[in-house]
């Protein structure tokens, strides 16, 4: 099968093995294992042979509860992670042992929660020459000294109260650091901002919904574009040798596509760039290399913010740079990433608002009576709008040549509101219902998919939905969590669970592995999201029943022989 | 939508809660009046739950706190109670009625929409005590009596609202969207923008604040511009309701007079899709009376009626979008038989699908009245 041999590792990871393996050590630098995201690691200390003795190491109390989705480093013997709720806390601890070296527990406003729109959420931190840089639910970006914790220095990247925050950590690329923010619901105009690491001074900004005169402006109806949302709250990724920077982008705004457009499928000119979009920018200057957008003048909050994952594979016989993504919509989208070409896309769980991809326009073929529009509910439109995978991160093993999702498989009735915000005077709702069973009564499934065939290696189902990142290794496992606690261990090859563990409270985050002193270590976070329950009804109560509130990281080793 | 069950269950049981909470209010009274040495009125607390910073609502900050926390004053002095404020910063309303109502942080919150789809599984709202809404807000120089008339100029509106939709939905006009009222309302005081299309309220009171009354302010009917607004108690806490409904019935002169004191329009809302009804041309003050201090319209009192106690599972104003609920097409449904069908099922119900008998509850004066408030709205067949 040349699915194992015919891959090749990015650069840039290759580089990152090299420099450590002089060490023995093996961190976890970024929230994506690499600059690419592929959350592969290199390690091969656990196996499928021994996984099974997998066993505590310690544990370290978060300090928060609930919508746990942290992601944590590890630079040298030393692991950074975050709580939810602010973040409440940023960690430096022993790596080997769990000991705190230091916490930052930063002052955020009373009330934050109200101007999240999906609960308190943070993923994680990002680390680069002896500096961590934390984005906060506030607004703030700060930068800390990691070996005190001690802010150095502090910028405001967006004002909260307009219900923006920010919950993912930035991305870093040479001197600069990079983020962007969530509120897409809420009346932004996206952009994705750039900061030198020294010193917190603005470099570039590039507005993820054109201005008047500006190329994609004229895809807005009116002045639409002034609040037009597109905003990227999820995780961006680097190429090095490129020099390119993608983030995905968000719904765009207000949910009424009437406003934003001619809400229907035949859209015309008003496709809303570069909402729900893929966008490359030159790292240096902020400026738009190429922008793919996978829904078109969206109405059904199909984000396009899942995580790009950077990756060289062989395309009709080519060595190819790609990157991958499942996004919300559906599709499996494989790219060129250097010019956003489209190679292939497919749909990889249930959806039924397209009936497949025109590959001339590089446009999903909509299904209109599954278009929701003002005054016209669409009923049983699969998926809900919190997408066929949301953002809890996949992985890509060049080992197996696979991808690793954790899907979700979940349908609505929904037509766009017209009413929203009156001050004074409560919203009211009821214009969707998101959470609806999708076919075969499942409501996630982890999913091994074939990128470069586009097909289904193999899956497994689960209860509820809501399954936890996944990270893979070259001895052969995937690991993964779930809601009801339980965390996993998966021969990568035949999807077979050979081991796992309670960890009390629902897990979404997704796992690492390190090692410290030649001995690897597999962590994850646990702490049952609070983030999609309130909208989902029934269902979002069994989501919450599956296990009680929790915040702790759990780290595991192999015994000493 | 409402189900069948919300509307029943709304009748049925003056549960265990209620008594607690009556138990409560008394107990505390007891306590307060045996520390008194006078004989004065019970006294008690009213919890109130409210935003610190959302005027003309609400404010912590003073010195107005808001027309809100005075309906909600007036409401407890009403009931023997003083008020004890509970702020609540909320955001869009998100989670503000689960944090603090739904938590027994506070027994009431003043503002929630009087509808019958409104958290109807764990809200119980009071009778509606106004009408807010959205309106056109225009300097006397610009007159309009029809939406059409305001096409050559350009129109301010906010940020994902129906006025939004309704201009953006509509050829040849010049929106031009502010994230907020204030916003907008900001704007036209500048001059940037010949008339807004905003939230009523907050144009009101920016207008009485920072404008000197010198624009026109134009409530315009039509969906999903117009709300009224009652007091929210939890479900279950039917007593409280009904004694806040008892008070806010006697409250309505005083109710207004707050209501023009915070600059809040209160004309009754215009149709301005229709052919162009007689010109509003006069400058701001004069509002017309309340609707429902129309006390001689049988129509207008129908409706309030109706309102009371049919919206719950009809909606306010009969207009249900449930097609099965829908009076408005009693006349097209039942002909010549509709008042004869409107006097049997009022009278008997029709239990199996959810509808009590009203014989015991409603006067048949009332009756005849929410008749001719139905026979009003009757869509053409």
């Amino acid at each position: 099968m040349q699915r194992y041999a015919r891959s090749f590792v990015v650069a840039f990871a290759v580089s990152v093995v090299l420099a450590v393996t002089a060490h023995a050590q093996q961190g976890w630098p970024v929230y994506g294992g690499d600059p690419g995201n592929t959350r592969y690691s290199p390690l091969t200390q656990i196996t499928p042979g021994n996984v099974k003795n997998l066993k505590v190491a310690w544990v370290l109390q978060l300090g928060s509860l609930r919508s746990q989705e942290s992601t944590p480093l590890v630079i040298g013997d030393t692991l950074y992670v975050t709580s939810s709720h602010g973040p409440k806390n940023v960690f430096a601890v022993d790596a080997k042992t769990g000991v705190v070296r230091w916490r930052y527990s930063p002052e955020v406003p009373a009330g934050i929660d109200q101007y999240a729109c999906c609960d308190v959420n943070n993923r994680g931190v990002a680390y680069a020459n002896g500096r961590v840089f934390v984005g906060r639910l506030d607004g703030a970006l700060v930068a800390l000294d990691a070996a005190t914790g001690k802010e150095v220095w502090k910028t405001q990247v967006i004002d909260h109260t307009q219900g923006s925050v920010i919950t993912s950590p930035p991305t870093l690329a040479k001197n600069l650091v990079v983020t962007g923010f969530g509120g897409g619901e809420y009346g932004a105009r996206g952009y994705i901002v750039a900061y030198d690491q020294a010193d917190g001074r603005e470099v570039w900004r590039f507005y993820t919904v054109p201005g008047p005169g500006e190329p994609g402006n004229e895809t807005w109806k009116g002045d639409s574009w002034k609040f037009g949302g597109a905003v990227a709250w999820a995780i961006g990724s680097y190429d090095p040798a490129l020099n390119l920077i993608y983030y995905g982008t968000s719904n765009p705004g207000p949910w009424n596509a009437a406003v934003r457009g001619n809400d229907s499928s035949n859209y015309g000119q008003f496709t809303n760039l570069f909402s729900s979009s893929t966008v490359a920018l030159d790292a240096d200057t902020g400026k738009l290399a190429w922008y793919y957008q996978s829904t078109p003048h969206d109405a059904w909050d199909y984000d396009g913010v899942n995580e790009n994952v950077l990756a060289d594979v062989e395309i009709n016989g080519q060595k190819t740079p790609v990157l991958f993504k499942a996004d919300r919509n559906g599709f499996f989208y494989v790219l060129n990433r250097k010019t956003g070409q489209l190679i292939s896309a497919k749909l990889f769980a249930t959806a039924n608002w397209t009936s497949g991809m025109d590959m001339a326009t590089g446009r999903p073929i909509e299904v209109p009576e599954k278009r929701p529009r003002l005054n016209f509910r669409a009923k049983d439109v699969c998926p809900s709008a919190i997408g066929n995978k949301n953002w809890m991160p996949m992985s890509y093993s060049p080992q197996t040549g696979l991808v690793y999702m954790p899907t979700l498989n979940i349908c609505m009735d929904m037509n766009l509101a017209q009413v929203d915000y009156k001050r004074g005077v409560f919203y009211l709702g009821a214009e969707f219902e998101l959470g609806k069973w999708g076919p075969g009564g499942h409501l996630g499934e982890v999913i091994a998919w074939d990128p470069v065939k586009q097909q289904k290696v193999w899956g497994n189902t689960d209860d509820l939905p809501y399954i936890g990142g996944i990270t893979t290794t070259a001895g052969g496992l995937l690991f993964h969590g779930d809601i009801h606690g339980w965390f996993k261990a998966l021969d990568a090859k035949t999807g077979q669970t050979l081991w796992k563990f309670m960890a009390g409270s629902g897990i979404s985050a997704a796992p690492i592995t390190y090692t410290v002193d030649g001995k690897q270590y597999v962590a994850v976070v646990s702490g049952r999201t609070f983030a999609i329950p309130p909208f989902f009804g029934k269902m979002g109560e069994q989501m919450v029943a599956a296990s009680p509130e929790g915040g702790a990281l759990f780290v595991f080793e192999l015994p000493s022989p | 939508m409402p189900g069948a069950g919300a509307g029943a269950t709304d009748s049925r049981p003056v549960s265990r809660i209620v008594l607690g909470h009556l138990l409560r209010v008394l107990l505390v009274a007891a306590v307060l009046a045996a520390s008194e040495t006078a004989a004065g009125p019970p006294a008690g607390t009213l919890r109130l739950c409210a935003d610190p910073d959302n005027l003309p609502f609400s404010s912590a900050t003073g010195p107005e706190r808001g027309f809100y926390v005075d309906v909600g004053t007036l409401v407890a002095a009403r009931l023997g109670l003083t008020v004890d404020v509970v702020w609540w910063r909320s955001f869009y309303g998100s989670r503000a009625v689960r944090n603090t109502l739904l938590a027994d942080a506070c027994d009431a919150y003043v503002g929630l929409p009087h509808d019958a789809g409104y958290m109807d599984r764990s809200v119980s709202v009071s009778r509606a005590f106004l009408d807010v809404g959205y309106a056109i807000m225009a300097p006397a120089s610009l007159p309009f009596a029809r939406l059409e008339d305001l096409k050559p100029h350009r129109v301010a509106v906010e940020f994902r609202t129906p006025p939004q939709s309704l201009l953006a939905t509509k050829e040849g006009f010049s929106a031009i969207t502010f994230r907020s009222a204030q916003d907008a309302v900001e704007a036209l005081g500048r001059r940037e923008v010949d008339a807004a299309f905003v939230w009523g309220p907050v144009a009101g009171y920016l207008n009485r604040t920072k404008l000197a009354g010198a624009y026109r302010i134009v409530p315009v009917a039509g969906e999903g511009m117009q709300w009224r607004i009652g007091i929210g108690v939890r479900k279950g806490d039917d007593a409280l309701r009904r004694r806040i409904d008892e008070a806010l019935a006697q409250l309505d002169p005083q109710i207004k007079r707050a209501a023009e004191h915070y600059g809040f329009p209160l004309a009754t809302a215009v149709d301005l899709s229709a052919a162009p009804p007689a010109a509003p041309a006069t400058a701001a003050p004069a509002p017309a009376p309340m609707a429902t201090a129309d006390a001689a319209d049988a129509v207008a009192v129908g409706r309030a009626v109706f309102n009371q106690h049919c919206s719950h599972c009809h909606s306010p104003n009969a207009h249900s979008p449930e097609p099965t609920r829908d009076l408005r097409r009693l006349r097209s449904r039942y002909g010549e038989r509709m008042t004869a069908v409107f006097y049997e099922t009022v009278t008997e119900g029709r239990t199996a699908k959810g509808m009590p008998p009203w014989k015991e509850i409603l006067k048949q004066d009332d009756l005849s009245r929410v008749l001719r408030f139905l026979e009003s709205v009757q869509s053409s067949p």
